[in-house]
């Protein structure tokens, strides 16, 4: 037999058991629901600003980092790969190690683990070719985090990224450009070098058309006539790689309504040194129209014809009332009053009848 | 009488006159305005250091050559041309103090055109003390065009902590979301068509932006129960996006802030994902310090022609900084 004060201490117990058990319950829940969906996962790398430069036949070494600016520590694999460059800065990452430097730049073989807010230096050894011709090569890698199987579709944020080597020595580099100005058109009719607008606008195409990478920069001067002086944009350092293209937009900005915009484009590349510089030189030049002038020369042109109307109104009397008053009698015969009528209906004669009436005829014609 | 009086005072006016105007040609030469000097590495002796010249001209005229004559002693080096802007191409070459930067064809350059030549691979004097150039455009023949003109001081020491601080070229790529898991169900619409968005962020200081690409499992949505059901794709990628159709289907659609995401998603269009990968945003310069969202809305709908289970895939996105 129990002794009555024991059973509220047993009720106690079995409350608080039940209470650890569902606190256990729900951490095993929210836990279960954090796996489920776990938070963000930021990752960073970063990589050389400027090509390194590494003559033939040298090792050397190119530090990268890998960073993670999240709370939670992220495991990452690093592996080389081949990098396409397209038109305009783009980059491809590709799905296997560039063959040019696999074996020659060493990744580390096993994953890093980066704790929270730290960040990892990862040193690649390169070794260069005996033999490799002097230009810029980019040597690409992916970053990927190691994912645990989790959930029913996973999720990969991964940075694939490039450092550039320049091989030095005198190289060939050639480019071509063209520049093209946006016409106005008008009812599917384009006007060469005419724009109607505040503003010429033109694209500039700038071609790496030789065997090797070329870094180029440029400016583009506008001028204006009637205007005066000559703005200057200038075109910071800019990789094309082979067979590759760079397109700018071009403006050149009118200081009259009516205006002539002189564009001129000019690119500079190093020659086979840099010692000496390549330049090459276009223009254009466009008639800028500003769309008031237009607005204006309509609202002139209506007015022009408002005013010969009603001056042409003026010169012919009312013809309601003249039909109304009696014609007055012309001395002689009638027949002679007749002869030429329509001369009578001269400017200050008017003559009271119309001389001929339309009706509609019924039937066919 | 007065005919011949006026007659002279034409000549002596006339005189006068063309010596006046010739005086005015003679002392055309005028001193360039805004002209800056500045160099990366103030140590002395240093090494592959680059020099930058800024400066206005004050005269109209066919520039040929421009001459920087630093003062003092001991400037050495092979200058290579970093940058000209204001001034055609041309070549670079060092005697002594005095560097000369030719123009190959010489064109007229107007008054007030800004004029910058930055060169590099020189060797700063091996005295300390302050040092200025003077800098001086001529034409062909030579005749001065404008200067000498004086630049600022840069003062070369031995005893001053030189500074280089270097910003890598980086980017971070965040996801919001490492996995998910929809509980569906084809007997309610709300559990028969669900849509899980995935907002990724991306970070850069690349001058020319990023490309975003994304890729899947080359099976797609699928299931490891026997036979191996897919639920499809909504279409065979990108180029054939559609708005959602309905049935049993899996795809995406991407809207983006601050980056441009691809044309084929506009007007809530869906794609399927594609095993080779497909290019879905992209960003032409840095994003600075505002973090750009690229929200992908994942959508997967059945109906009773999906067969039960549970189906799998994974999803990669890749960013990639451009090149610049």
């Amino acid at each position: 037999m129990l002794r009555p004060s024991l059973v509220p201490r047993r009720r106690l117990r079995t409350i608080l058991g039940l209470a650890v058990v569902l606190t256990l319950l729900c951490l095993a829940a929210v836990s279960a629901i954090a796996a489920g969906k776990a938070g963000p996962r930021p990752l960073a790398v970063s990589v050389p600003a400027d090509p390194v430069v590494l003559a033939p036949g040298k090792v050397s070494t190119i530090r990268i980092r890998v960073l993670n600016p999240g709370t939670q520590a992220v495991t990452v694999r690093i592996s080389g790969r081949h990098v396409d460059l397209g038109d305009n800065g783009a980059v491809a990452i590709g799905t296997a190690p560039d063959p040019l430097w696999n074996g020659r730049v060493q990744f580390p073989g096993r994953t890093l683990t980066i704790p929270a807010q730290r960040y990892v230096n990862v040193d690649l050894t390169v070794r260069m070719p005996e033999k490799i011709d002097p230009d810029l090569y980019f040597v690409g890698f992916l970053v990927s985090p190691v994912v645990t199987p989790n959930g029913q579709v996973q999720v990969v944020n991964e940075i694939g990224s490039f450092f550039t080597i320049d091989v030095p020595g005198p190289r060939s580099r050639k480019l071509t450009a063209d520049l093209h100005v946006d016409p106005s058109v008008f009812a599917d009719i384009s006007l060469p070098n005419v724009v109607i607008g505040s503003r010429a606008r033109a694209i500039l195409h700038v071609r790496n058309v030789g065997t090797t990478q070329v870094r180029f920069w440029g400016e583009v001067d506008s001028s204006s006539s009637p205007g005066s002086g000559v703005a200057q944009d200038r075109i910071d350092k800019s990789l094309i790689p082979r067979g590759h293209i760079r397109t700018f937009t071009v403006i050149g900005k009118a200081t009259w309504p009516i205006d002539f915009v002189k564009l001129t484009a000019r690119i500079f590349y190093p020659g086979q040194t840099e010692e000496s510089t390549r330049e090459i030189d276009l223009s254009k030049r466009v008639l800028v129209i500003s769309p008031w002038v237009i607005v204006a020369a309509i609202v002139l042109l209506v007015a022009a014809v408002w005013y010969w109307r009603r001056r042409r109104k003026r010169r012919q009397p009312p013809s309601g009332k003249v039909r109304r008053k009696p014609v007055p009698t012309a001395p002689g015969n009638p027949a002679e009053r007749r002869l030429f009528p329509r001369r009578r209906r001269g400017v200050n004669e008017p003559s009271g009848v119309p001389d001929r009436v339309s009706e509609t005829i019924p039937g066919r014609r | 009488m007065p005919g011949r009086s006026r007659r002279a005072l034409m000549i002596v006016l006339a005189i006068v006159g063309s010596m006046l105007a010739f005086g005015t040609s003679a002392a055309q030469a005028a001193a360039l305005t805004n002209v800056n000097w500045s160099v990366t590495n103030n140590q002395v002796s240093a090494t592959g250091v680059t020099y930058s010249y800024n400066f206005k001209t004050a005269t109209t005229g066919t520039i040929k050559t421009i001459t920087f004559a630093v003062s003092g002693s001991g400037l050495a080096g092979s200058p290579a041309i970093v940058k000209n802007y204001g001034i055609g191409a041309g070549s670079v070459s060092r005697s002594g103090q005095t560097i000369t930067y030719t123009v190959t064809t010489a064109v007229s350059v107007s008054t007030g055109i800004p004029i910058y030549v930055e060169l590099s691979g020189l060797t700063n004097s091996s005295t300390a003390g302050s040092y200025t150039t003077s800098i001086t455009t001529q034409t062909s023949a030579p005749a001065t065009i404008d200067g000498a003109t004086a630049s600022n001081t840069v003062t070369l020491a031995s005893n001053n902590t030189a500074v280089t601080v270097t910003v890598d070229k980086s980017l971070t790529f965040t996801s919001d979301t490492q996995s998910y898991t929809l509980a569906m169900d084809p007997g309610l619409p709300a559990l028969a068509d669900q849509t899980q968005n995935v907002v990724l962020t991306v970070l850069t200081n690349a001058n020319s932006g990023y490309t975003l690409t994304v890729s899947d499992n080359t099976a797609g949505l699928q299931s490891s129960s026997t036979g191996n059901p897919v639920i499809a794709d909504v279409s065979a990628g990108k180029a054939t996006s559609v708005t959602w159709p309905g049935g049993d289907r899996f795809g995406y659609t991407v809207t983006a802030t601050g980056a441009t995401a691809d044309a084929a998603f506009s007007g809530s269009k869906y794609a399927g994902y594609v095993g080779t990968g497909e290019q879905i945003a992209s960003r032409s310069n840095a994003t600075g310090a505002t973090a750009d969202t690229i929200t992908i809305a994942n959508r997967v709908s059945i109906d009773y022609g999906a067969q039960a289970g549970d189906y799998t895939d994974t999803v990669t996105y890749t960013v990639t900084p451009n090149y610049n």
